[in-house]
């Protein structure tokens, strides 16, 4: 198993150029202090929503370069192959609550301080975002490849897009989040339940067989 | 799991339907340390035979056993001593064969990393370099590197030196040769180049229409078949039971046979050729029996 985490983080890594990544950060950087206060929820939003992308385009890379049908002729079990692809997603959470942080600090020093509670409802959100896209694409880019997966990833820019104007429109208000905390750490619970429920349905997905 | 079995592959009555194409109780063995050639025309079922000795497609019937076992019983046993080169590069190309070294040493208990360096070396492949900027020769040629370094008991190979060049071909044949010198090791391989086969096989099996016609050692086969020569009048002379199958041209007819020295002595008036691997296949597929 750790040879194809292995295998899943140097082609991350050697797809992510320089160039790319300074362009990534030039566009964050753009967006806020173009869009002033406020501007960190969107941001941080779209960056969580982009890093939970990022091991669907494993999977796709995948796909593309047939590699999923190398696999299939591995000497590893099921578990330990659709194991691999959820240890990557994992890995990257940090990364989503990473970018959320320092999203929100860059705001912090040049417009109003992010109020404590509306940081930790992002951070909280930074944390469930790619865990429930990876929820969702695994055991749908295991049934139907990943040309529908892309699909149905493009319609979870509408509840974030939604959720973010909850933010920016008050609906989401620091009181609100206050007065309900405890649902941030039921959604951290529910949406790790659900990833794992996932990696058990990917696993009865996942078929050996062309 | 035990070595003394005396067959590495054992097909036994396999059959598979799909829409279009069926492969019909289709019987042979692969005997352990030998080289066996799998030929057939585009269609003929090579492929499909091959992904069910990978245990990649659910057979309709039949037998299949690897290492006198079959994948039910001992999946991994089998798995990891069963290396595969397919016939295209199925290995990300954003990494470098320095990065697939480590992968591969994660993934294979046997994995030999100095094989692995040493033949890049031998064959100028760049260790540092991602494979994607690689040729379509290199390519094939760091394939079966791959598979021989996962120090494998059986290789199955689907068509890997087609569309190679003749160097990339050569260096291939090397690998193949060098990895039998063992005799526990097996070559299973698919190929359209019947030269390739001709030079290095020790059986070969032919595949037509989904059907095995035949399973034969190659010298007693380049031994005992011959291309019988007559005219069209003398043709309808030939007991039908004395040859395989035959071609008509303009003037003349030609019938192979599988038993040269019957033919020689049942036909002496006609011309008696030796019959390559080539002029056996096409035959079976372009004859008109």
């Amino acid at each position: 198993m750790n040879g194809l985490i292995y295998k899943d983080l140097k082609g991350a890594l050697n797809a992510m150029k320089p160039i790319y990544i300074l362009l990534s950060i030039a566009f964050y950087v753009f967006i806020i202090v173009r869009g002033g206060a406020n501007s960190e929820i969107i941001s941080s939003f779209s960056a969580s929503w982009l890093v939970g992308m990022l091991s669907f385009l494993i999977v796709y890379g995948d796909e593309k370069s047939k590699w999923n049908k190398f696999e299939m002729i591995l000497p590893l079990s099921k578990e330990k192959i659709v194991g691999s692809k959820y240890l990557l997603q994992l890995s990257v959470v940090p990364l989503s609550v990473l970018f959320t942080f320092l999203i929100c600090t860059l705001s912090s020093i040049l417009f109003v301080p992010v109020n404590h509670f509306v940081y930790t409802a992002l951070l909280t959100l930074s944390f469930m975002i790619p865990l429930i896209s990876g929820s969702v694409m695994f055991p749908l880019s295991i049934k139907l490849g990943t040309k529908v997966t892309r699909i149905v990833l493009m319609f979870f820019i509408y509840p974030i897009l939604k959720l973010a104007t909850a933010f920016q429109d008050g609906t989401f208000s620091p009181e609100i989040i206050q007065q309900n905390q405890h649902y941030l750490i039921l959604g951290i619970l529910l949406s790790v339940a659900l990833y794992g429920l996932s990696y058990f349905i990917s696993v009865k997905l996942y078929k050996r067989k062309l | 799991m035990t070595s003394d079995y005396t067959k590495t592959i054992e097909l036994n009555g396999i059959s598979k339907q799909y829409k279009k194409f069926k492969l019909k109780g289709c019987t042979f063995d692969v005997p352990k340390g030998r080289i066996v050639g799998f030929i057939g025309a585009n269609g003929a079922g090579k492929t499909t035979i091959i992904n069910a000795i990978l245990g990649l497609i659910k057979v309709d019937s039949g037998e299949l056993k690897i290492f006198g076992t079959d994948y039910k019983a001992n999946q991994s046993y089998i798995r990891e001593n069963t290396a595969v080169v397919f016939d295209e590069y199925l290995f990300p190309e954003n990494m470098t064969p320095s990065e697939q070294d480590l992968m591969f040493s994660k993934i294979y208990k046997h994995w030999n990393s100095r094989y692995f360096n040493s033949t890049l070396q031998r064959f100028k492949i760049p260790t540092d370099q991602k494979t994607g900027q690689f040729s379509r020769g290199m390519k094939m040629i760091l394939s079966i590197i791959i598979a021989i370094a996962q120090d494998p008991l059986l290789i199955v190979m689907d068509e890997p030196t087609t569309g190679l060049d003749i160097g990339n071909r050569s260096d291939a044949i090397d690998l193949f040769l060098e990895f039998i010198q063992d005799e526990a090791k097996t070559i299973f391989f698919s190929s359209h180049m019947i030269n390739d086969l001709e030079q290095i096989a020790d059986y070969i099996i032919l595949i037509n229409n989904g059907e095995i016609i035949f399973s034969e050692e190659k010298d007693r086969l380049l031994e005992n078949y011959g291309i019988l020569k007559c005219g069209k009048s003398e043709f309808e002379n030939i007991n039908p039971k004395d040859y395989v199958n035959y071609r008509n041209s303009s003037v003349n007819c030609d019938l192979l046979v599988s038993n040269k020295e019957k033919t020689k002595w049942q036909y002496p008036d006609f011309l008696l050729e030796d019959a390559s691997l080539e002029d056996i296949l096409l035959f079976y597929i372009k004859g008109e029996l």
